[in-house]
């Protein structure tokens, strides 16, 4: 009886101590395992952290090779001493893990395809994507290219050691929040996994391509409707490059020539996922004619607006370096920023380098493909991809000589009616951290271009500008040289005049220095004009932001660091400025009643400005969006993937072609034109507002309220997320900040005869912790134009703007 | 008033415990302390819930205070608990004292097993 009953005692304890020590998930809500979780020795109670930083002012860590010193001032952005290089990289990694490791160990998770081991089989789909798009394939490449580079090897294995060095600091009580409540452990760092974070960035912006949509409009549509809704190039007086026109371009083009048809014309349904569409960037540098002393240069990155921020702000000094600005965690180096002799800023330089080629397989066996009157052989792969609480599943990938084949018989329910293998710059082994280690020392525009010469991809427009008040723009990458159209719509994997056959040589790589107008600029608008003599094609050019700056650029003068601050925050919407009056003019006002005539009143009255407390921006955006959604309708209920026209060409088309009958709503019984339906959507509208009113009754529709800009953290939760920020603004604006979406990074740099001074701010903290009482605090700064003016030293210096001293050592 | 000492002991070892081991330890040492201290089961189990559980309850307010309870605030929203951050000094407390509990409990049952006549003569 006493066994028995200590049995039954005994068996309770230990299936309680186990249930308490184990995630579980109730009704699809995981809950964290509670006794791991709630112990005010270890749970997440230790998480509290009510001082900034918290942290020995002495640490002794294995592999330093000398002493070095960390300043973090009272933003918390850590100011980097060492006296050799592989030491500094080493305190950057660790610094970077002891704000950021579980945002780096995340992205790399996500990177890589294995969210399934942390989210169970909800992800195994996005992670069979990523696998296929050849993510991994990419990274190991560029791996192995890596190690002919021991010089550079051995930086970034400083990096990966200094990361280690934190991870294997920790025990389960330091470990951040959100590996407590997803309950797993930081894996170590690699120099792999910096380089499939390289290749992130790739898959981030040089993945706009649309060869599977366009293709399927140009089947299902032909090809002048084609061409009409997806023009090449807007109207002149709408367009301006990246490259200034009038830029002269001395040098024979290469060539390759357009093979005769077929081309292959086949529907596909679904896509793969796709970054957002708005990632983009602004950057912009003027010259010495422009400021009267040295010269200034801004940027600002446009990406998905998440905490923790995708930047993070360093400060790196050895001898021969001496370099500030925002780091990817994860990746050692600085990536945005100046030292004491260069600025540089980039945006996304848009190009179409991600080609879809049909495969022809020999056989079911899939061993072999067709190239020309051969039979090339496949290489295949079985991609593991572990799941939590549950068994691995496999897929096995096929690689042909382009790249992956991505959607098979097995992939995105395509049943074998289509083999597309992807080929795509960033599966080509690349060394863009050379780039970055050289630019973080370059002393000039020679240093500036001989670091660019490294430069593969995700081309970049990278901005110049010098303490001389030399200013200057290129764009470096890998662009194969493509017929007119080839890579627009699906190409013919088996045919080799459809390959990618050569690549445009360096020195015809694009790049203006001190042009005459005295500054240079880029907002992910086409790069240049046709006399180039290079096809550059994408299928999402920005039309907008660009136009903007220029604009402003070109009549402001003395140009003061806090002319391109209020630049980067200028909220005029180009596109409501094209479109408004054309559709305000269709309305009847003569017979308008109360709201009607309200809100008619306030849209005349409005100067385009989408200033954050206005609500005519609000009504604008409800309108287009339902004007949009009425001219397309052609494009909602279609099997296939389709992308409706840009807003710049539907307003091209509703201005230029009314009676088209692209315009007329297929829905109805009528014919409409374009007038029609600005009337139509105007009362759908109304009718849209008062559903929102009725739905928000405490709001007004303000248009920070309506737009709900909202900085989310990686997992999504919203109690670590900061909804509701008030900032204007919003897509194809120059303060480009939508709801998930928009400067990630603001910086302004000042380089003159006295020295370099930055100013910079972001939507987020230094301090990944949720329980850090500075979290997020930089946001309510970021949105109202509030910039921080950034320490800059040759050495540690001592005052009220040092938070904390410490010193690493061997 | 063994009852007591045992929760003083279980809390006190818990504390330095947990300084060390992951928090599962505090089963072990429950289970020890009534292992070694006889009692009976009622008192066992009290012991080690209230042992355990006031002392996490006691560091967690502790921390909640002290951090003007900057984490538990956004943790407290994640729970049912209406965002009320003493609701989860208590959850911790209940999560604890229960784990301590049935240990102790355990402890003592398990000491009876060995200890079987020594205990009869006392209690006859």
């Amino acid at each position: 009886m006493k066994i028995f009953k200590f049995a039954l005692a005994f068996a309770i304890t230990l299936a309680l101590t186990i249930a308490l020590n184990t995630r579980l998930v109730i009704n699809s809500n995981p809950v964290p395992p509670l006794g791991k979780f709630f112990n005010p020795f270890g749970g997440f109670w230790t998480n509290s952290e009510k001082d900034p930083i918290n942290a020995p002012e002495e640490l002794r860590l294995t592999g330093l090779t000398d002493e070095v010193t960390v300043q973090f001032d009272e933003y918390l952005i850590p100011h980097i001493f060492a006296k050799n290089d592989a030491d500094l990289l080493y305190a950057q990694g660790y610094v970077t893990a002891f704000h950021r490791l579980w945002q780096m160990d995340f992205t790399l998770y996500s990177t890589a395809g294995r969210i399934s081991e942390l989210l169970g089989e909800g992800a195994i789909e996005y992670d069979r994507g990523k696998r296929r798009t050849g993510m991994t394939y990419g990274a190991r490449r560029t791996y192995d290219l890596a190690q002919e580079n021991p010089e550079y090897l051995t930086l970034m294995q400083a990096y990966t050691d200094g990361v280690n060095a934190y991870i294997n600091s920790l025990n389960y009580a330091d470990y951040p929040i959100e590996y407590k409540l997803l309950d797993y452990k930081p894996e170590p760092w690699s120099v792999y996994k910096i380089m499939l974070l390289n290749k992130e960035m790739s898959e981030q912006l040089s993945r706009s391509e649309a060869d599977l949509q366009n293709t399927n409009a140009l089947k299902l549509f032909g090809r002048e409707a084609f061409d009409l809704l997806y023009p090449e190039y807007p109207p002149a007086q709408a367009f301006d490059p990246v490259i200034p026109i009038g830029t002269v371009f001395d040098f024979e083009p290469l060539t390759v020539s357009k093979p005769s048809g077929p081309y292959p014309s086949d529907y596909v349904n679904p896509t793969t996922e796709m970054p957002d569409p708005d990632n983009g960037s602004n950057n912009y540098a003027v010259g010495v004619q422009k400021t009267g002393n040295g010269s200034l240069l801004a940027n600002e990155p446009d990406l998905g607006l998440n905490l923790p921020s995708i930047w993070y702000a360093q400060h790196l000094n050895s001898p021969g370096i001496n370099v500030f600005g925002v780091t990817v965690p994860g990746v050692p180096g600085v990536v945005i920023g100046h030292n004491d002799s260069i600025a540089w800023g980039m945006t996304n330089a848009k190009c179409d380098l991600a080609d879809w080629f049909k495969i022809e397989f020999k056989d079911d066996k899939r061993d072999e493909y067709r190239y020309d009157n051969k039979w090339l052989k496949t290489e295949k792969v079985v991609e593991e991809i572990k799941v939590r609480g549950g068994d691995s599943v496999y897929d096995t990938l096929i690689f042909t000589h382009y790249g992956p084949v991505v959607y098979d018989r097995s992939f995105k329910g395509n049943e074998d009616r289509i083999n597309l293998a992807l080929r795509w710059t960033a599966h080509d082994p690349s060394e863009e951290y050379k780039t970055l280690f050289l630019m973080n020392k370059a002393q000039n525009y020679d240093d500036f271009e001989s670091a660019l010469v490294h430069w593969t991809g995700p081309p970049q427009n990278f901005a110049f500008a010098n303490t001389k008040g030399d200013v200057a723009l290129n764009i470096p990458g890998k662009f194969p040289v493509k017929w007119p159209e080839q890579g627009k719509f699906i190409l013919d994997g088996s045919k080799s005049s459809h390959d990618w056959q050569k690549y445009m040589p360096e020195e015809h790589e694009l790049s203006v220095y001190n042009p005459p107008r005295g500054f240079i600029s880029s907002a992910n608008q086409h790069p240049v004009d046709t006399t180039y003599g290079y096809y550059t094609y994408d299928y999402n050019f920005e039309h907008y932001r660009g136009r903007r700056v220029n604009d402003r650029l070109k009549i402001l003068n003395s140009i003061t660091p806090e002319d391109m601050m209020k630049l980067q925050h200028d909220n005029f919407n180009f596109k409501a400025f094209e479109s408004l009056p054309m559709m305000l003019d269709s309305l009847d006002s003569a017979s308008m009643t109360n709201q009607r005539m309200e809100v008619y009143t306030m849209m005349k009255e409005w100067d385009y400005f989408n200033h954050p407390e206005l609500k005519a921006p609000s009504f604008y955006e409800i309108w287009w969006g339902k004007l949009y959604e009425l001219v397309w309708d052609e494009f909602w209920e279609q099997e296939v993937a389709l992308n409706p026209p840009n807003s710049y060409n539907t307003i091209h088309i509703l201005k230029n072609y009314p009676n088209h009958d692209f315009i007329d709503d297929k829905r109805t019984e009528v014919r409409e034109e374009a007038h029609h339906l600005f009337r139509k959507s105007f009362d759908q509208a109304l009718d849209s507002l008062n559903n929102w009113s009725d739905a928000n009754p405490e709001k007004d529709y303000e248009w920070f309220e309506f737009k709900n800009t909202r900085i989310v953290h990686l997992m999504r939760l919203p109690v670590f997320s900061v909804d509701n920020v008030k900032i204007g603004g919003n897509r194809g604006i120059v303060n480009a900040a939508s709801g998930r979406h928009g400067p990630s990074w603001r910086m302004v740099v000042q380089l003159n005869d006295e020295g370099v001074k930055a100013w910079g701010v972001y939507p987020g903290s230094q301090n990944g912790n949720p329980g850090n009482i500075k979290y997020a605090h930089m946001i309510d700064d970021w949105a109202s134009g509030n910039y921080y003016e950034m320490l800059f030293s040759n050495a540690p210096i001592e005052g009220d703007q040092i938070l904390l001293t410490q010193t690493l050592k061997p | 008033m063994k009852v007591i000492i045992k929760m003083i002991l279980i809390a006190a070892l818990t504390y330095f415990g947990l300084m060390y081991f992951p928090w599962w330890i505090l089963v072990v040492i429950a289970f020890l302390v009534s292992a070694v201290i006889p009692g009976n089961d009622f008192g066992a189990f009290l012991s080690g819930f209230l042992g355990v559980g006031i002392l996490w309850m006691a560091i967690a307010w502790k921390i909640d205070i002290e951090s003007g309870s900057v984490m538990s605030s956004k943790i407290a929203n994640m729970f049912p608990v209406g965002g009320d951050t003493t609701m989860l000094v208590i959850i911790g407390g209940v999560v604890g004292g229960l784990a301590g509990g049935f240990g102790s409990l355990s402890g003592n049952l398990f000491r009876k097993i060995w200890m079987k006549k020594k205990q009869k003569g006392l209690y006859h």
